[in-house]
This record gives C-alpha cells, sequence and structure tokens, in this order.
C-alpha cells in the first residue's frame, strides 16, 4: 500500500470511526419529550404590533430609559429581542429593570419594595406529543382558559389537559379593561408565594408573577395582577 | 505506513460508544506484549526430520462482564397521589427533557410535605424526621390538593410544584444545583427563579436564603451552568414554618393543541424521575 492510498483508507476509518462514537453517543429522543414550536404572529398581531409601536407613552418610556447608561443597556437588549419587549409603563418601576432574554424569549424583573415583578414573554411554546386531538373549544371570553377534553382512564400514558378556571367576579373590571389593551386568553394564578397573570399579545405567550411572599401584600390581588399587565407598554423587540 | 494505519484502526475500534475514556470501572485491559520489529528465526529442521504436529492452541477464554443492571428505586407513577390529598394531573409529557436533578445527590424523596409524617395534614403521628419520610417510593404531589390555582390540575387547583426530601432530614447540608444552564433571575426572601437557556422558568423554594445570597452577591455572579450549586435544602419561607425539603416548581409556555399557547406550570415528576434514574446511573 503506498503512501496515498494509506492516507485515503486511514481518513475513511477515522471519518467512520467518529461518526460512530459522536451518534452513539446521543440518547434516542423520548417518545414523551415536549418539542418546542414557534407561535405564529397573525396579521392581526403584526397590526396590533405596528400600533403599539407608535404609542406616545411608548415612546416616552424609551426617553426615560435612554437618559441612563444602565436603563439604556436595558433599551439596547429589547429592542434585539425577537420578542415584543412589554415593560411597566411607571418610569420610576422602569428604572429599577433588569432584563435577560434568550432563543425567543426574555424576562424583564423590576423590584417594587419588598416585591418582586418578572414579566417573561416568549415566541415559542413546548408542545406535547402526546396531547390528544382536541375535540371541543374553549369557551369564549378573557376570562377562562381552554378546556381540554377528559383525559383517558390511564394515567402514565395521557397528554396535557387545561382545566376551565373563572377568574373571579372582582377581577371582570380589570378583564374588560385587559381585552380593551388587546390581551387574550388572560388567566390568573394564586401562587405559593404571590399571584401570576397570564395572556396572550402580539402572537406572544406572557406571563407576569408577582413574588409577594407573604399573604395580604399590597398589589398581589388577581384584579390588581391583571390592571398592571393591562398597563404594560411596548418598549421594543419584536422584529420577525 | 501500513503500520501507522494499523495502529490508528486499532486505537479507533478500542473506542466504547461512550468514547475512548477507559470507564474507571472496568477491569483493566489485557493487552499482549508488543511484538518485536524482528522475529526470532526458528531453526529449519533437519533434512527428512518431520516437523511436529502443532500443539492445539487453548481455546481463548473471553470474560465479558455482563451489562450492568440500571439502579431503579421505587416510584409510584405520575399522577398517581396518595389517597386522600387530591387527584393527580394525568400528564406523562416529559416537560423539562435532560434536565439536571435539582439536588446534587441521591438519594432524595419525592414526597408530600403536607401530607407526609409531621406535616399539615399528616397521616398519623410522627414529626418532620420520620423515617417513613426519607423513604422510597418516590410520590408524585403536583396538583395536591392546595387552594393555588393549577390549569393542568384536574380540580382546576393544586400543588403547583414538587415537594422533594433530601437525604437526611438535617438543614443547610445537601445542595441544590441548577435544572438546566441560565440565570438566576430573582432571589426572594423564599424563592429562587432560575431562567433557563430553553425558555423554562424553574422555582425552587425554602432554600437557605443567606447562603443563596452569599453565593449570587451580584447580577454579575448569577449567570449559572447545569448543575452549579445554588443553594442549600432548609426550612425558609419568609418567618412562616415548613419543613425541611425543597419545593420545585417548572413554568413555561405551552402550545396544546386546539388551545392558545399559554405560560403554564407544568407537571414536575416525570421529568424528576427521568434526571433522578439519569443521576443514580452516574449520567446526571
Amino acid at each position: 500500500m503506498d503512501i496515498r492510498t494509506g492516507a485515503v483508507v486511514g481518513g475513511v476509518i477515522l471519518a467512520a470511526a467518529l461518526a460512530g462514537v459522536a451518534t452513539s453517543q446521543q440518547p434516542p429522543p423520548s417518545a414523551v419529550a415536549a418539542a418546542q414550536v414557534d407561535l405564529p404572529r397573525s396579521r392581526a398581531d403584526n397590526a396590533a404590533l405596528a400600533a403599539a409601536q407608535k404609542e406616545p407613552l411608548a415612546a416616552r418610556l424609551r426617553g426615560v430609559l435612554s437618559q441612563d447608561p444602565e436603563s439604556r443597556r436595558v433599551l439596547t437588549v429589547a429592542d434585539a429581542s425577537p420578542v415584543p419587549v412589554l415593560a411597566p409603563a411607571d418610569p420610576a418601576l422602569l428604572r429599577t429593570a433588569r432584563i435577560f432574554t434568550g432563543d425567543r424569549h426574555y424576562m424583564l424583573v423590576v423590584q417594587r419594595g419588598e416585591q418582586i415583578i418578572e414579566i417573561y414573554g416568549a415566541t415559542k411554546a413546548f408542545q406535547s406529543p402526546i396531547a390528544p386531538a382536541p375535540q371541543q373549544q374553549s369557551p369564549t371570553g378573557a376570562a377562562l382558559t381552554a378546556v381540554r377534553p377528559a383525559a383517558p382512564a390511564t394515567i402514565a400514558r395521557a397528554g396535557p389537559r387545561l382545566t376551565a378556571s373563572r377568574v373571579p367576579p372582582v377581577a371582570a373590571q380589570a378583564a374588560a379593561q385587559a381585552r380593551a389593551e388587546g390581551l387574550t386568553n388572560v388567566r390568573t394564578e394564586r401562587t405559593e408565594y404571590g399571584v401570576d397573570v397570564t395572556f396572550s399579545r402580539f402572537g406572544a405567550a406572557y406571563n407576569v408573577s408577582f413574588i409577594c411572599e407573604g399573604p395580604g401584600a399590597a398589589g398581589c390581588t388577581e384584579p390588581e395582577a391583571i390592571a398592571f399587565a393591562s398597563t404594560l407598554q411596548l418598549i421594543g423587540g419584536g422584529a420577525s | 505506513m501500513k503500520r501507522l494505519t494499523l495502529t490508528a484502526l486499532l486505537l479507533l475500534t478500542a473506542c466504547s460508544p461512550n468514547g475512548c475514556v477507559q470507564d474507571p470501572a472496568a477491569p483493566p485491559v489485557k493487552t499482549d506484549p508488543p511484538v518485536p520489529e524482528t522475529m526470532p528465526t526458528e531453526p529449519a529442521p533437519a533434512p527428512g526430520e518431520t516437523e511436529p504436529a502443532p500443539m492445539p492452541e487453548p481455546e481463548p477464554v473471553t470474560e465479558t462482564p455482563p451489562a450492568p443492571e440500571p439502579v431503579t428505586w421505587p416510584h409510584d407513577p405520575g399522577g398517581a397521589l396518595p389517597s386522600g390529598s387530591g387527584t393527580g394531573a394525568t400528564d406523562a409529557t416529559l416537560w423539562a427533557a435532560g434536565m439536571r436533578f435539582p439536588m446534587e445527590a441521591g438519594p432524595a424523596y419525592a414526597n408530600s410535605q403536607v401530607y407526609g409524617y409531621g406535616g399539615f395534614a399528616a397521616p398519623g403521628p410522627g414529626g418532620q424526621c420520620d423515617p417513613r419520610n426519607y423513604a422510597y417510593p418516590w410520590r408524585d404531589n403536583f396538583c395536591e390538593t392546595r387552594s393555588w390555582t393549577n390549569g393542568m390540575c384536574p380540580a382546576g387547583r393544586g400543588h403547583q410544584g414538587q415537594d422533594i426530601r433530601p437525604a437526611t432530614c438535617v438543614k443547610k447540608v445537601h445542595w441544590i444545583v441548577a435544572a438546566e444552564s441560565g440565570r438566576i433571575t430573582s432571589i426572594g426572601s423564599y424563592t429562587v427563579t432560575l431562567l433557563g437557556d430553553s425558555g423554562r422558568i424553574y422555582r425552587y423554594l425554602h432554600m437557605d436564603m443567606p447562603g443563596v445570597n452569599a453565593l449570587f452577591p451580584t447580577m454579575a455572579s448569577r449567570n449559572v451552568e447545569r448543575g452549579q450549586h445554588i443553594g442549600k435544602v432548609s426550612a425558609d419561607f419568609g418567618g412562616n414554618a415548613t419543613t425541611i425539603h425543597l419545593h420545585f416548581e417548572i413554568k413555561a409556555p405551552v402550545s396544546i393543541a386546539g388551545s392558545p399557547a399559554s405560560v403554564n406550570f407544568v407537571p414536575t415528576y416525570t421529568s424528576l424521575v427521568d434526571s433522578y434514574g439519569r443521576l443514580l446511573n452516574g449520567a446526571a
């Protein structure tokens, strides 16, 4: 075997072996693992986003942020985010903001006294491969979650289901305000540390967590959470 | 060149599917003595002398060690809540595939701190350190009866995460680690939020909070790698009483066919079973 033939044979063996080792190290994906999917943005979502970008209040907030070097960094990061970045309308609160971004998601954290408020948005979602096909639509109204069909009798292989949960009547006014601001699928959750409100806007999924860490903390009721979410302003991002 | 090619071939075929790193637990590989460059020449048989019949080669004894049995532990199926503690989530989806088990080491015991011994709704007399709390089987307690809203629960409300007790009933000893790489976005008086690179939100409750704050004194220190220490198991609850345990929850944007995408608490038990199995088998 001459040098050239030897080199070719060696190369082929090396490539085959490396490929074998590399592929054999990957565990097979689980049949029940959730996969990520993009959330589509409709024409109406694009129109709502364009309108929000022209909001005078949003422009004022951007002006506030651009005055301070630390806040300016928040603005720069927000502008680069593929997710439309919603932020509190209160400039004082906005000055405490820290922003974290990743692949099609962001989290903006502000501090209101002892309370931590985390505003999260994503234009992707996890989808279950074992979710049963839908059989019924959710009831209408911003205050209701989707209803999934009853789960199969066996626990082990069932997919996820969402249960309807009605927003308390006291939140009806706040829910109406949310609808007026373009929030849909609004849902609140009492948590072990405060309250969460989730909603859709601009085709993205949002969640605001109020970490109040104590019963009766100010600004931690469900109507207050919805009202807060309704006043969030677009400060950047969303370029697709 | 021929020798080089042969050597490369031998080296590559020696690699296991897990790479070329030798398993320290594996018996040492027996190698043949090196072949000398020039073979000694045997004396040629004298004319007329018949060559002796070659001795039969002994059959090589190849001892293939049996594949190790995967380490398992007793655990109830997901959604099977103990009687009287509510109705579990009927969802076997692995919502956090590849997640690192949130405690550094086993054993750890997933069960209820409310419906367990020493809890508010204990099944009988006994304290939180009762050995029955620190024993298998694991039990799911996502959706366990609580007043918290939870759209993933059949009742529409229930526990939003999973309680996990560490190896022993001692505070500030057992390390908690990051479930995936990401950033610690907030540290409250008994909550720690980790935003994973995947976009999942992990929340850890009741850790030793002074210890957590000491680990992450600045914003710059809050970028974490999967498996990095983020604190120790304790019972901090903002001045209220709870048992020594970790409350671990996952929130993520979820798209379920027919429903608009929303950010939900997702059942944690399946992902914990998956990650604990890997931890016990040395592949955390």
